[in-house]
């Protein structure tokens, strides 16, 4: 059994009798009322998106998914080509959607997580942590550091994101793949 | 990187906190200007406020001699605000720090945060109404130079007076469900169609259908007032006459966001006395922190609180409106979250 304490995205619960994948998730408190959590649910048979609020605690089937190690290979037309991390010839692939705003972190023989729903790839989800390297930083200035401030840098994956002035192009920098954000200078 | 380290990189950052600020000095600016007095009551109180839902922090302490005490942090000044009442002061406001366990890191909560509270002596929830769509309108003309407020894409008109909707009305118009044959929980589930609400507690079912069924089909362009709760639902609020099965609270919605919740204040001692023993009973049953029953605030009432309105006002979700902020963690400068891991 799945709880609501339990709620991230991307995991399937079962709810009235169908896979439901979470897309997104809240938790509310009104507070002459007991604790909630909000969610937003993808249908796995229909891709229909629906609002649910359920009560805290309450608990759900979980669906019979397999997870497998994935390795990207490229991406053509808003398609992305994966493999079987051990096995090469196993190979799939799915649109943007499925992947989510992550997307633009994926780089060649990057390994994820494939979720697999009656052999089905429904989900595919990005370690938290991916290190890339910035192919262009704008050049800063010696000492508008204290100043503050930040600039738009360009990932080997085409990604642009907001770094603190002191990275550099060539640096290796650790990105959060949830948030899509900067988080340390790696080297 | 914290909060703090992202606003010494980011002018942008820095604003909201100035802007914050500039809201705190408004509200001063709003009640004051009305005759309010601005009062700060305990934080570190023995007895919190008994309310079901909530779970108050412990706080273990002791004094010179090392003798023990228990004592909670308050998840509401509402109790200390109310004997201020009974002491002859007639409008009171207070910015106060509150906390509560068992909510979410984020989002819409925080395990701390800052509640707006005022009161009013000889007066009710009609003239709190008119109040805080008063002072929500001034702030956002202040900080925004609009008579809209533009949050996640949205643009609500603030200009007063909000539209306000009855529970009952709501119920019936989103639900269908007439909460006048509800009053017990077998009757409200007897009018119940989609399984997913069959719970087997009144107050889990009503927020059930009020959260699914009709906070998302509330208009999003203007804010709105719901009004005249259930008995079950009744907190400390005054019933509308002596056997009415509604009572005289209500909650402001903006945007789907709770942002207040107001009553004419229950001032009868008896039955203010029962409402919290009834309490303490739910509270035991749901196997939450026991807390002991404020018996000055009991002897208060005895004494005679004058009839009043009173609200209160989550304010850091209100500089989240106001701001354009939609996570909690993104507004306060030291998050729970980034404190405690």
């Amino acid at each position: 059994m799945i709880s609501t304490s339990d709620f991230q995205k991307g995991i399937i619960i079962n709810f009235e009798s169908q896979s439901w994948l979470i897309v997104d998730f809240q938790f509310v408190h009104p507070g002459k009322g007991a604790a909630f959590v909000k969610t937003k649910l993808k249908n796995l048979i229909t891709g229909n998106m629906v609002e649910k609020t359920f009560k805290s605690g309450e608990e759900f089937g979980e669906a019979k998914t397999e997870i497998i190690k994935a390795k990207f290979l490229y991406s053509h037309r808003n398609r992305f080509f994966f493999c079987k991390e051990k096995e090469s010839s196993f190979r799939f692939d799915v649109p943007k959607e499925t992947i989510g705003s992550a997307f633009s972190f994926l780089k060649v023989n990057q390994i994820v997580d494939a979720i697999l729903l009656d052999e089905k790839i429904i989900n595919i989800s990005l370690p938290i942590k991916v290190f890339l390297k910035v192919i262009e930083a704008p050049p800063s200035f010696k000492g508008n550091t204290a100043q503050g401030g930040t600039k738009t840098a360009t990932l080997e994956t085409g990604a642009q994101i907001n770094v603190p002035l002191f990275v550099e192009t060539g640096d290796v920098i650790e990105v959060n793949t949830e948030k899509g954000e900067y988080v340390r200078r790696v080297e | 990187m914290k909060n703090w380290e992202k606003i010494r990189c980011s002018p942008k950052l820095k604003k909201i906190q100035i802007l914050r600020s500039k809201i705190g000095d408004l509200i001063r600016d709003f009640f004051k200007k009305g005759g309010f007095l601005e009062i700060q009551t305990p934080t570190l109180v023995k007895c919190a406020g008994q309310e079901p839902y909530l779970s108050p922090m412990e706080v273990h302490f002791r004094d010179e001699k090392n003798k023990k005490y228990k004592g909670f942090l308050i998840t509401s000044p509402e109790y200390s605000l109310k004997k201020l009442l009974v002491a002859g002061f007639d409008k009171i406001f207070e910015l106060a720090k509150v906390f509560r366990s068992n909510e979410s890191f984020g989002g819409i909560h925080s395990p701390e945060f800052t509640m707006l509270e005022w009161y009013r002596a000889n007066s009710d929830y009609q003239q709190i109404m008119k109040d805080v769509e008063q002072l929500v309108y001034f702030l956002n003309k202040k900080i925004n130079c609009s008579n809209y407020l533009n949050y996640q894409g949205k643009k609500i008109n603030l200009t007063p007076p909000w539209p306000r909707l009855s529970v009952k009305e709501a119920f019936l118009k989103y639900a269908g469900i007439n909460l006048d044959k509800a009053k017990n929980l077998k009757s409200f589930k007897s009018q119940i169609k989609n399984k997913m609400y069959l719970m087997d507690d009144w107050n889990d079912i009503f927020y059930s259908i009020f959260l699914n069924e009709i906070e998302p089909r509330l208009p999003e362009n203007r804010p709105i007032i719901i009004y005249d709760y259930p008995l079950p639902q009744a907190s400390l609020a005054k019933r509308k006459n002596k056997n009415s099965f509604h009572v005289e609270r209500f909650e402001v919605y903006i945007t789907g966001l709770e942002l207040a919740n107001a009553f004419s204040e229950l001032t009868d001692a008896k039955e203010q006395l029962e409402r919290l023993k009834q309490e303490q009973i739910l509270r035991k049953k749901m196997k939450k922190n026991y807390i002991p029953i404020d018996k000055d605030f009991i002897y208060a009432l005895e004494l005679g609180m004058p009839p009043s309105g009173g609200i209160a006002l989550g304010l850091e979700r209100l500089q989240m409106l106001l701001l354009g902020i939609k996570d909690i963690n993104d507004l306060l400068i030291f998050p729970v979250r980034q404190l405690f891991f």
